[in-house]
């Protein structure tokens, strides 16, 4: 795993108003990276200086270790990116389009132009004119193209736009593979919540040009607004349970932060760790069974979605 | 970058406007050619049989009555043919026969008439060297004072019969020595009253080099540039130009060949192309920022200025295949036209006391380049436009106009004397007129307006590549 992008401290001001303020962000080879935030919050616009169309006020960023402003050509070959609507030349077919963006990069041979149809699943259609293609056609020939060159990495703002949920798992399928078994870094800015859980390793969340924070989806959505993950146990009986986990002096080293009995068979559990949970578990599972007590189900409570987590902290951290 | 301008030609031409626009342009230009060139028809000469037939003689006699007409040369002739009987002979002969009664002013005394006579017998031997040999002999040669005429003529049948010219043989020629002494006469009459400065003297003096050379070269079918014809304007110098050949006056060089007429005449429509240059020029950079294809254009691992230059180079290469290959079907269309009619054809003219000759190909390859600039400069301002606004229509529109409103501006401008006006743009870009010294405003010389031209580029160009590769998409 190595360092495929890196953004670091970059500001971008248009005119006197700031629009990115210190941004530093790294992603790595393989894995799928999530580029969340409401509208307005940036991520076209860092998008868009990664690739170079709008110039970087402060700081830099490198592709694969090519600096986007010293470096410009060996930095973008770097790079396959969809930006805003994929748009094409509607008077010419797909095939058309792909040649002429194979024709400034290296090394794509009509083969490899054939594979990455057949990859995108556009080889039936891919003679006709683009004007008379279907907005998922045209998102998957802009996948096409992008991914031509074998770069490694590929950023796609808001590439679920459009289409069917059939469409959609598929391109997430897609970009799965390409990050974990091909080693591309994949870069998704969305707002489809749901998908963005279902796709990404890793999210980073912007708000008002502020990069608020990076960090895996699974622990984005664990933690809960005071820092602890809530699980509730259900056990044969929760009472005696409870009072089996405080006295159990083992378990109040893992500052177990709060206990609740909800109701004869579910118990609370306030953490403050995730990782340790599962040692934890185990040792209750142990200590449970040791006083006959039956442990059924252990589940994360008011199982939290991406959607509720990014809303708490964008609300809290974007006013 | 071949690559991209590749690319660049395949955006243009997988457009089917483009294809259509060409189509058009050709048919229409093709079309104004062919209508045009039927005007240029020159009369053919019928010789009629009955000419000089014995009836016809006694015909013409019957009208000389009085005392006054028979003192006319032409009566002389008449009375000549029927003495010696020369019916039915070739035409030149006739002509000499005229010729040499005018020139020994038969009609004057008798001593003339002998001379005539001599002529007249040589004439009807058929030898036309006899001939030349007998007028040489009669002939008082003429002397000459202005600058150069150690070179002059002096004795065109002297000359002639040192040149191997008869009139039989070789009558354009022939004649063309007749009447190079005409214009000598004139010449040394304009040098006695006004010296060798005057407008007057240099004008004819440059006739004079150009009817010289083309007697030394024994061209008889020349392309003679419209500055010479333009300064023949007496009724002698026209017969002069006469020998060679003249056409309608349609701001053409006088030739009597219609494949050069034709060919001349497709120079004029060589600009038509620049409609369709002014769209693709004013479009190529435009279209890409409305379309959107911009952003995919630029995620490419080429430097901004690699795809400025590039777009650019579509545009001047294709004006140029456009320009070459439109003289490719306008040399094969006047062949059409005109049938293979004297190819070997040069171009002539004199300015400034020497005279320059060289391939009426190459004369007419030298009108479609000063087209081929003209496009260019209007094609650079429709791209400069283009990178700039990022708005196809405004492009377009603003260099149309400007290409058609330029030469009124320009006008309007010389003739309110704003002496400034000369430092615009398209008062320079028509460098055929300025060449040919028919320039709006006073003294504006080739050299001055390719300045000019080359300044208005340099900034354009400038425009287009900083627009392009500085600003924000």
């Amino acid at each position: 795993m190595e360092v495929a992008l890196k953004i670091d401290h970059i500001n971008k001001y248009f005119g006197k108003r700031q629009i990115l303020h210190d941004i530093s962000l790294e992603t790595y080879t393989g894995e799928v990276f999530g580029f969340l935030g409401p509208n307005g919050a940036g991520k076209t616009t860092t998008i868009k200086m990664i690739v170079g169309m709008l110039q970087i006020d402060d700081g830099d960023i490198s592709i694969c270790g090519s600096s986007v402003t010293k470096n410009f050509e060996a930095a973008l070959s770097n790079i396959g990116a969809i930006v805003e609507n994929p748009e094409f030349y509607k008077y010419m077919s797909g095939l058309d389009n792909l040649k002429q963006y194979a024709r400034m990069r290296k090394g794509v041979t009509p083969e490899r132009l054939k594979e990455v149809i057949d990859i995108v699943g556009l080889t039936d259609r891919i003679n006709d004119k683009v004007g008379k293609y279907s907005l998922g056609m045209r998102q998957r020939l802009g996948v096409a193209q992008a991914i031509m060159h074998n770069p490694k990495v590929l950023i796609l703002d808001e590439p679920t736009n459009g289409l069917d949920p059939a469409g959609i798992k598929q391109l997430r399928d897609l970009l799965r593979y390409l990050a974990h078994e091909t080693g591309i870094c994949v870069l998704v800015s969305s707002h489809l919540m749901s998908e963005m859980e279902l796709m990404c390793d890793r999210v980073g969340i912007v708000t008002n040009g502020t990069l608020l924070s990076v960090t895996s989806v699974e622990d984005f959505i664990n933690q809960s607004s005071d820092g602890t993950t809530h699980y509730v146990l259900e056990v044969s009986n929760a009472s005696l349970a409870s009072q089996i986990i405080l006295d159990h002096t083992p378990l109040q080293a893992n500052q177990a932060n709060s206990i609740q009995v909800l109701d004869d068979h579910h118990i609370e559990l306030g953490l403050d760790h995730s990782d340790s949970a599962n040692v934890f578990i185990k040792d209750i599972n142990k200590v449970l069974i040791t006083n006959d007590i039956d442990l059924y189900n252990v589940t994360t409570k008011d199982h939290r979605n991406l959607e509720d987590a990014f809303i708490e902290l964008t609300t809290k951290g974007g006013n | 970058m071949l690559n991209l301008i590749k690319n660049e030609y395949i955006k243009i031409f997988k457009k089917k406007s483009t294809i259509i626009w060409l189509a058009i342009l050709l048919v229409i230009s093709l079309g104004l050619l062919f209508l045009s060139s039927m005007e240029l028809d020159m009369t053919e000469y019928y010789s009629d049989n009955d000419y000089m037939s014995e009836s016809y003689v006694n015909d013409q006699l019957n009208s000389y009555t009085t005392i006054e007409d028979k003192t006319y040369p032409d009566y002389f002739v008449l009375m000549k043919v029927k003495e010696l009987g020369m019916y039915n002979l070739e035409n030149w002969i006739y002509d000499e026969l005229y010729s040499a009664a005018d020139l020994l002013s038969v009609g004057t005394n008798e001593a003339n008439r002998k001379l005539f006579d001599e002529a007249a017998v040589s004439l009807k031997s058929g030898n036309p060297t006899d001939y030349v040999k007998v007028m040489a002999n009669q002939y008082k040669p003429n002397t000459y004072t202005f600058p150069g005429s150690d070179k002059a003529v002096t004795n065109p049948y002297q000359y002639c019969l040192d040149q191997s010219i008869n009139p039989k043989d070789d009558p354009k020629l022939f004649s063309c020595a007749n009447n190079l002494l005409s214009l000598q006469d004139q010449l040394e009459r304009i040098y006695t009253s006004t010296g060798e400065n005057s407008t007057n003297y240099k004008n004819k003096y440059n006739s004079y080099l150009v009817l010289n050379k083309l007697l030394d070269e024994k061209q008889t079918d020349a392309i003679i540039d419209n500055a010479i014809t333009n300064n023949m304007d007496s009724s002698s110098d026209m017969s002069i130009v006469g020998s060679m050949g003249m056409s309608s006056s349609m701001n053409l060089s006088s030739t009597s060949s219609k494949f050069w007429n034709v060919l001349q005449l497709s120079a004029s429509f060589v600009t038509m192309i620049q409609i369709l240059m002014l769209i693709i020029a004013g479009s190529c950079v435009a279209t890409e920022f409305s379309s959107g294809t911009i952003k995919f254009l630029l995620i490419n691992p080429i430097n901004r200025r690699k795809i400025i230059i590039s777009k650019y180079l579509m545009v001047v290469s294709f004006s140029f295949f456009c320009v070459v290959g439109y003289y490719i079907i306008c040399v094969l269309f006047s062949l059409i036209l005109g049938g293979a009619d004297h190819l070997g054809a040069s171009y002539i003219t004199a300015s400034n006391g020497s005279v320059t000759m060289y391939s009426g190909f190459l004369y007419v390859a030298k009108l479609y380049l000063y087209a081929f600039i003209d496009i260019i400069c209007y094609g650079t301002l429709a791209f400069a436009l283009s990178s700039l606004f990022r708005n196809s229509a405004i492009a377009i529109g603003i260099s149309i106009a400007l290409s058609i409103s330029g030469s009124i501006i320009t006008g309007i401008l010389s003739m309110i004397n704003q002496d400034w006006g000369r430092y615009l743009f398209f008062a320079n870009t028509d460098l055929a007129t300025i060449q040919a010294g028919n320039s709006l405003f006073p003294n504006q010389t080739m050299t001055f307006a390719i300045i000019v031209i080359i300044v208005h580029m340099i900034v354009l160009l400038w425009t287009a590549y900083d627009g392009f590769t500085r600003r924000e998409v």
